[in-house]
């Protein structure tokens, strides 16, 4: 095997894409010409606010230990830890062992691990205290200069919401968030990014007092999935989609984002938050954008956002008085999903007895603009459904003469179907008819599948690995824009206050207010399927 | 093959066994003989079978939960016997990264029936005389969640004087609108009957792949693939090495440290390289000549547009050298070190130094760049020391890339590469007689 030895980082290359930078590194360099150029970024000091706690530990820490074991972490790259828990480096060290024993999509390599290990601090402190963040200044500093990371500062807001505004103007008041010379800052947000409109403007008007816009990188990390950038490459990388992709051949979109879990032990921080928050403003609406969104003059963050952001200004805002008709929400009843008993979501600890709050989502949203008018997108989103799964499927027209139609049934299955699958199974499937072999003529539906195992071999890499990369590389095409946050929240504030609306008009009228039900393990309550059947159609059986 | 599905009168306990016998079958992968004529219906048959079993409303057969897919034609010929396990291993490999269809292609003289297959019927038919063929699946789960991928493996074995009738038999099997492949396992045709069939099959393919490890002359003939690269007509498709395709890690490495400006500039005043390689046989024999190293050589020096002063020499202990002029430094000069790592294969690079010295007033300065394996070869350490300091040590993991991967990886690319070709125009040059 002597002339196939190999590095590891070549046969994972499938990050490896090459940037502007990396361009102009391979132009400089005459010994990178015909080798990918590996975007490593540059070395900095990452600093995880929020250290001790589940996302760290289960997804951030795994995450970077995954890019240094594909040697695409940049050597001096530095992790410092800050939360309250008082750990010292070494315990730091050995949860963030842990966390990648337990989450890491890689072997775990003693040897790597020792490497990464090395890099990794940890600081205890509050987050509202000035004189804790100077100390965090001054720790800052002295790993700079001791691991040579160049003046690069990466703060990652991995704690709760409530403490965003005062990590980040701490940041500012210690003088942390403007960029050193020749250095970088970054902040990257992760969601909830904001309850409605009106508190993610307030967050993002406190943001941009201390950061521009440019520093900061709020995180979806549905757009890491390699499917989801899929739905782009998809379109406008293959000649044949983008000429049906519109009113006069797609009939309707349905886009489905299924938990098979109930709320667990998260019913405190859940009941204040909900299905449509949680899920339709962020992960929801991203599909809808990339799925619906204009070709963008070029594949760079401003082109890509510019569009996500005017598809999403298309987006019909409701009425309070019609939220209603478009939308429907429920809260899962006692039920068995894989085996196993769910309680109702009103028995989940945390929860208060009489919540209101939506387990389940599903909205018939509107595109006003010349392509989409006229196709309605469905959409749902909950918790305790039969199976965790993501998917966009795109129901075409039917056959304007339905030549061989025999059996009123027989009218659905000879629709097009074309199905791109987020998760799990990622791939895309697209449903044709064809003749049944026999002397009659029946129909019968098949599908034309690709997947990503069979075709490249491996499961897509996690959404963190990427979006952390894109991070230290200052690429914000998969992060979300300010403009593209508020937008969206100001249509699924308009149905927030549509549904206020409704259950001030019950009490106004004496009755007591309750979401419909539906069993766990079920897809959903009766009257979201009779939301489709207004239309005449129905949800795709998943 | 029967369809245990097709007969109403089949007893639950018959339809079971043979259902058991299909599943066992489609995972083992295990080879059965077929006509040469019926291989494609014997294909057919199969995934019909296994089709009917997905079916089945009352046995639904979880082990046949299987996509079948196809990413590639690859046409493998194999003359050595030896080199058909490599052969072996490589399909199973590739086909954990790219789903293929295979087509193996034996010398007769050179093949016993494949790995527990039974042998064929022993018959001449008119037309096909002496071929013998199997088929085979290629199964694996990427995921323990995902249904079993499977692709599909046909070998064909021919005496030598059909062997150049073989093409026709290949093309017939092409899965259509994928690339086609073929990677001559086998020293470079000389015969007529394998001209002929190595003509044929280049012209139906998307890429050629070669391997130099099992050319009689390693280091002359790769000349003959840059003039086979470099044909007029009729044009011949893209061409690739294993070897130098296994160098890439290396090439890697190598240039990773000049990603740095200040590094950088110091490319133009290196002065000496030094290259360690496991030592196979006497390095005199011209196929015992360590192909990797010289590769990576005429690489670099390919690269910094050094021109050959010296020209390759091997001492009888295996130790390589030869000089190079460039133009801020008249003599650089350059070492293959045979060396030892336990396990690795003769040819392989266990090491690689480069020393830079810059003069001049007031811009002394100099720099030393060494990557090397460490330990039983598992990990490689890369160390930059400018001015006597220590700039860079890093340490990662290191480990064999199968053929197959090799092959899974030139399969996704598919264009000419133009630096292969450059760099064995220079390592034409650096054989050349001064």
């Amino acid at each position: 095997m002597a002339e196939d030895a190999m590095a590891e980082e070549i046969i994972g290359r499938a990050g490896a894409t090459p940037t502007a930078a990396g361009t102009a590194i391979a132009e400089e360099n005459p010994l990178r010409d015909g080798l990918d150029v590996v975007r490593t970024g540059d070395p900095a000091v990452m600093v995880i606010f929020g250290a001790s706690g589940d996302l760290a530990r289960r997804k951030l820490i795994p995450a970077l230990y995954n890019l240094a074991y594909q040697r695409l972490l940049p050597p001096g790259f530095t992790v410092l830890g800050y939360a309250r828990s008082p750990y010292t480096d070494e315990e730091f060290r050995e949860r963030a062992r842990q966390g990648i024993l337990e989450h890491s999509s890689v072997n775990f390599q003693e040897e790597i691990w020792e490497s990464f290990a090395q890099g990794l601090f940890y600081m205890a402190g509050p987050y509202n205290s000035r004189e804790d963040f100077q100390r965090l200044a001054q720790r800052i500093d002295e790993l700079d200069e001791a691991r040579n990371a160049h003046h690069n500062r990466l703060f990652y807001l991995a704690t709760p919401p409530t403490v965003y505004q005062a990590i980040t103007a701490n940041l500012g008041a210690v003088d942390l968030a403007r960029p050193k010379e020749g250095g970088w800052t970054r902040l990257v947000v992760e969601k909830p990014f904001g309850r409605d409109l009106a508190s993610a403007r307030a967050l993002n008007d406190h943001l941009l007092q201390i950061f521009q816009e440019e520093q900061i990188y709020r995180i979806d990390h549905y757009l890491g999935k390699e499917t989801v950038q899929n739905i782009l490459v998809f379109r406008f990388a293959n000649g044949i989609f983008e000429p049906i992709w519109n009113r006069n051949y797609v009939d309707h979109v349905q886009i489905t984002v299924a938990e098979s879990i109930g709320v667990g032990d998260r019913g405190g921080y859940y009941d204040k938050s909900g299905a449509l928050r949680d899920m339709v403003q962020n992960h929801l609406l991203q599909l809808v954008s990339l799925t619906a969104m204009e070709p963008p003059v070029a594949f760079d963050a401003k082109a890509v956002r510019d569009q996500k952001v005017n598809l999403l200004r298309s987006i019909r805002s409701l009425e309070p008085e019609e939220v209603p008709d478009y939308t429907v929400r429920a809260q899962y009843a006692s039920g068995i999903v894989n085996g196993k008993r769910i309680p109702s979501y009103l028995e989940e600890p945390g929860v208060a007895p009489n919540s209101t709050t939506e387990t389940y989502v599903a909205w018939k949203l509107e595109i006003e603009n010349w392509r989409w008018s006229g196709v309605p997108f469905y959409l749902r989103t909950g918790k305790a459904l039969p199976k965790k799964i993501t998917e966009v499927a795109i129901y075409f027209r039917k056959a304007p003469h339905l030549l061989f139609k025999t059996q009123h049934h027989q009218e659905e299955l000879i629709q097009n179907v074309l199905a791109m699958r987020i998760q799990p199974n990622e791939g895309i499937s697209l449903k044709i008819s064809v003749k049944q072999p026999g002397p009659a003529v029946h129909i019968q539906p098949v599908k034309m599948e690709f997947h990503y195992g069979s075709s490249f071999g491996r499961v897509p890499p996690d959404a963190y690995e990427r979006l952390l990369l894109d991070v230290i590389l200052g690429d914000g095409t998969l992060f979300t824009r300010r403009d593209e946050v508020e937008v969206a929240w100001e249509r699924v504030t308009r149905i927030l206050e549509g549904w206020q609306l409704e259950e001030e008009k019950a009490r106004a009228e004496g009755r007591e207010f309750r979401l419909p039900t539906y069993e766990a393990g079920t897809w959903g309550p009766r009257e979201a399927d009779e939301l489709l059947a207004r239309d005449g159609r129905r949800w795709r059986r998943l | 093959m029967t369809n245990p599905q097709a007969n109403p009168q089949t007893e639950p306990q018959q339809a079971d066994q043979q259902i058991t016998q299909l599943v066992e079958q489609v995972l083992s992968g295990r080879p059965q003989p077929v006509d040469v004529e019926q291989i494609e219906q014997a294909l057919d048959e199969l995934w019909r079978q296994v089709a009917a079993a997905q079916a089945s409303p009352e046995q639904p057969v979880p082990e046949l939960s299987i996509t079948r897919a196809h990413a590639v034609n690859m046409v493998v010929f194999v003359k050595e016997p030896a080199q058909q396990e490599r052969v072996d291993q490589a399909l199973k490999d590739l086909a954990l990264n790219k789903p293929a269809r295979a087509i193996v292609l034996v010398e007769q003289e050179a093949v016993e029936s494949p790995e527990g297959a039974a042998p064929p019927d022993d018959r001449d038919q008119e037309g096909q005389a002496g071929l013998q063929a199997w088929i085979a699946t290629l199964c694996h789960r990427p995921d323990p969640s995902w249904p079993y991928v499977c692709s599909e493996r046909i070998t064909i074995a021919a005496p030598r004087p059909v062997i150049a009738e073989l093409h026709s038999a290949v093309v017939s099997l092409f899965v259509s609108d994928v690339p086609n492949v073929l990677w001559w396992c086998a020293p470079l045709p000389e015969e007529m009957e394998e001209l002929h069939l190595f003509s044929h099959l280049a012209r139906n393919v998307d890429l050629l792949v070669f391997s130099a490890a099992v050319f009689r002359n390693p280091l002359k003939d790769l000349q003959r693939l840059r003039a086979l690269a470099q044909e007029e007509e009729p044009r011949p498709p893209a061409i690739s090495e294993l070897i130098w395709l296994g160098i890439h890690p290396w090439r890697e490495m190598v240039a990773r440290p000049f990603d740095d400006p200040e590094n950088r500039a110091l490319l133009p005043y290196i002065e000496s390289v030094t290259v360690r390689y496991v030592a196979g046989g006497d390095v005199r024999q011209p196929q015992f000549q360590p192909v990797a190293p010289a590769l990576l050589v005429a690489w670099l020096a390919e690269r910094l547009s050094w021109q050959t002063v010296m020209p390759l020499r091997f001492s009888p202990q295996g130790i390589g050298a030869c000089e190079f002029a460039a133009e801020f430094q008249p003599y650089v000069s350059v070492e293959l070190i045979p060396a030892a790592l336990p396990g690795a294969a003769p040819g392989t690079i266990i090491g690689v130094e480069l020393n830079a010295h810059r003069v001049g007033p007031g811009r002394d300065a100099g720099g030393r760049f060494r990557m090397e394996r460490l330990g039983d070869g598992s990990w490689v350490r890369t160390l930059v020391r400018i001015q006597g300091q220590v700039r860079l040590e890093r340490i990662a993991q290191f480990r064999g890339a199968t053929v197959g991967e090799l092959l899974a990886q030139v399969v996704g690319q598919l264009a000419p590469d133009a630096i292969f070709l450059q760099v064995l125009e220079k390592l034409d040059e650096m054989q050349r007689p001064a």
